[in-house]
């Protein structure tokens, strides 16, 4: 694998982490703001 | 109790490692903005390790991001640490009191055992003789002894812990300086007051309280909000043909989110309890001094806390035909031997007189004949309650009624009668005033500036009562009042939204303070008042529990000072790294870096290294609080908007620019 594909592909992998990150933390703020008083 | 400087060194260290502790995920979770935060902070730190590997991006920038990032959640962590450390240090002198205790246990036939005081059980009879520290909370079943409470309250005076009555229960931890009691134990291990102490000031029992609460709900639809909306940027950048670096999208996330209220939130509301405890208020829960913040309405009792405990003897009334020298000096010689407050002051307002015969036989005042006076011979003085001295014989009609007239005159004015009677013949009465306290009545009216009510509760009839609420300038008054007329008038108030704040002391003020919002019994009273209480007052002063709304007004200030300066600071921000991340793409956006800063990076860096410092920053004012100052809501909110909002907006704009130029200067961005 050439340079700017190994680049590429890294670039995807980290959109995927992030965006999983974020959808993680959708569920979780949301959880809070539905049941606050178990945080 | 002692509380130590926030900067004391011996705080800080264990805060520091303390913060770093805090990073358990388990613990983070509980602050959901904080959370997030280190959620971030570690994607970006994979998102840099990653590029450590491919080389892509300029990871000295990158690398100071992740830096700042963590360092903002440490600092979070350690304004909380730093706020449970200064009730650690405290908890730690009571802990050595408590793990020394010994007790001589009782058996069933009197037999006397030393035992560790851990191995107590409730109902178990211990001997404590002179010297000897009381190794659990209980009460008094038999004798009376001074107790000194310093080991408690810090106070050094010693107190009288009888059986029966109100000063029954005696704490664990106090010594008996003289005398010997028993006492029955009414805590099992771990739950005794001392405990529950411990676990206080440590905040291990610590839980949220309902405006806590509300607030966390608060920043979190922020935070989810700015979740959303820093989620579409990709999608913007893309549209305008270029890409936005993801540890850039986390820093501008972190910048946006309201982490300095999240970081400060708990030591804000651990402070507010610390500020009790050094004021030797004990709450029970925090919710407790979040409620003293919303009183509306305090009842407070008469004796004691609106006027001086004793009465004084402000004049002498003779009937008529009766000259007032025999008055005076009948009333004089019948107190001679008496050695209540009472007794004194009327010797004091008599003057100079005789001096006590030898062969005088002082009648002492009991609560059965309510009179007390003196026999000589030849001569029979009595004085004491109007009723109790019309008892004690057959008198002309024409007396007693002058003798009322007299007496219901006294009472229409606040005063409390006594009648002097010598030989059968009635003299008069002594006019026995309640003092009320010195500045009380400012005291009345600057509760009112703060829009709380105030109530005297009293068991003096209602004349009486009316005339001292008008001396003393409260706003209502409870006369003739019994604990149930008490619990009727808290929930007429409470059903009217308005929160109650009252203090007693004995057992049948237990039902009124369990039901009002904020309960203070007095340390010197009975266990049921203590437990029924959410706050306990070590001193036994009635009075603080003014002061006890002012540190609860305090407490609600500062998290509103906090968080209104937190959300006010993302101005500043949206300035400094929305034109910094869009210039490229959209080049007009560069009309909004208003300050200046040297370049897109030093720009983003800049604010979220003020993002960060500014935790660290606010945290003496999040634990001294802000300073209150009594006066209507609105005129408080107006003045608070005005330095906290405005000084909020203001206060980035000069620090992110500081910081960009020390940034650029320095060449790390």
């Amino acid at each position: 694998m050439d340079g700017a594909r190994l680049k590429g592909a890294a670039m995807t992998m980290q959109y995927i982490l992030a965006g999983l990150t974020a959808l993680g933390l959708l569920a979780y703020l949301t959880a809070v703001l539905i049941r606050p008083e178990r945080f | 109790m002692q509380a130590q400087s926030m900067f004391d060194r011996a705080l800080l260290g264990p805060a520091m490692r303390d913060a770093v502790v805090k990073l358990d995920p388990r613990q983070l979770v509980r602050n959901p903005v904080m959370f997030t935060t280190a959620v971030v902070a570690t994607l970006a730190t994979l998102l840099v390790l990653g590029n450590m590997v491919t080389g892509a991006g300029d990871l000295l920038f990158q690398g100071q991001l992740v830096f700042w990032l963590w360092l903002t959640v440490l600092f979070g962590n350690f304004a909380e640490a730093l706020a449970e450390g200064r009730g650690k240090a405290q908890a730690q002198s009571l802990r050595a009191t408590k793990d020394q205790l010994v007790a001589c246990r009782l058996g069933k036939n009197g037999e006397e055992e030393e035992i560790p005081a851990t191995q107590l059980r409730q109902g178990d009879i211990v001997l404590v003789s002179t010297g000897r520290t009381i190794p659990a909370d209980g009460e008094v079943v038999s004798g009376v002894a001074s107790v000194n409470e310093a080991a408690i309250t810090g106070e050094s005076a010693p107190v009288i812990r009888e059986a029966g009555g109100d000063r029954s229960a005696v704490t664990a931890g106090t010594t008996v300086i003289s005398d010997e009691i028993e006492v029955r134990v009414t805590a099992e291990p771990g739950s005794g007051f001392l405990d529950r102490m411990i676990a206080l000031v440590e905040g291990a029992s610590r839980q949220k309280t309902p405006n806590e609460t509300a607030l966390t709900i608060l920043l979190t639809g922020l935070t989810l909000i700015f979740l959303v909306a820093v989620g579409t940027l990709p999608a913007f950048a893309a549209f305008a043909g270029g890409t936005i670096a993801l540890p850039v999208l986390i820093a501008l996330f972190v910048a946006l989110i309201p982490t300095t209220i999240s970081a400060l939130l708990s030591a804000i509301g651990i402070a507010g309890m610390d500020r009790l405890i050094r004021f030797n208020i004990l709450a029970k829960s925090g919710r407790a001094v979040e409620a003293a913040g919303d009183i509306g309405t305090l009842l407070l009792d008469k004796t004691g806390t609106i006027t001086i405990g004793d009465r004084q003897a402000s004049e002498f009334v003779a009937l008529p035909g009766v000259a007032e020298s025999d008055l005076v000096a009948a009333a004089r010689l019948s107190s001679l031997a008496d050695g209540t407050p009472e007794g004194r002051s009327i010797v004091a307002l008599a003057g100079s007189g005789d001096v006590l015969p030898s062969e005088a036989e002082p009648i002492a005042f009991s609560a059965q004949t309510r009179v007390s006076g003196i026999d000589l011979p030849g001569r029979s003085i009595r004085k004491g309650a109007v009723d109790a001295v019309l008892r004690l014989g057959d008198f002309p009609e024409e007396a007693v009624l002058s003798l009322r007239k007299i007496t219901d005159r006294i009472a229409q004015a606040g005063g409390t009668p006594l009648a002097v009677v010598e030989n059968g013949r009635l003299l008069g009465a002594v006019h026995l005033k309640d003092v009320i306290k010195a500045g009380i009545r400012d005291r009345f009216s600057e509760l009112r500036r703060m829009g709380i009510r105030t109530v005297m509760i009293t068991g003096d009839n209602p004349l009486t009562a009316a005339a001292i609420a008008a001396e003393a300038g409260v706003d209502d008054f409870l006369a003739e009042a019994a604990p149930e007329q008490k619990l009727e008038y808290i929930r007429k108030e409470q059903a009217e939204g308005k929160l109650v704040a009252m203090c007693g002391d004995g057992t049948n003020d237990a039902p009124a303070l369990a039901q009002s919002d904020v309960g203070m019994a007095m340390n010197t009273g009975t266990q049921a008042a203590r437990e029924a209480g959410n706050m306990v007052d070590l001193d036994s002063d009635p009075t603080k529990l003014i002061e006890v709304v002012g540190i609860g007004k305090q407490l609600l200030m500062t998290r509103g000072a906090l968080t209104t300066f937190s959300i006010a600071n993302d101005i500043a921000k949206y300035f400094a790294i929305l034109p910094a991340i869009f210039v490229v793409l959209y080049p007009s956006l560069g009309a909004l870096n208003l300050m200046g800063l040297a370049s897109p990076s030093s720009a983003i860096l800049s604010a979220i290294i003020f993002n960060a410092l500014i935790i660290p920053l606010l945290v003496p004012l999040a634990l001294k609080g802000v300073k209150y100052r009594p006066m209507p809501a609105a005129s408080q909110l107006l003045r608070n908007l005005a330095i906290y909002g405005a000084g909020g907006v203001v206060a980035p704009f000069i620090g992110i620019k500081l910081i960009d130029l020390a940034v650029a200067g320095l060449g790390l961005a």
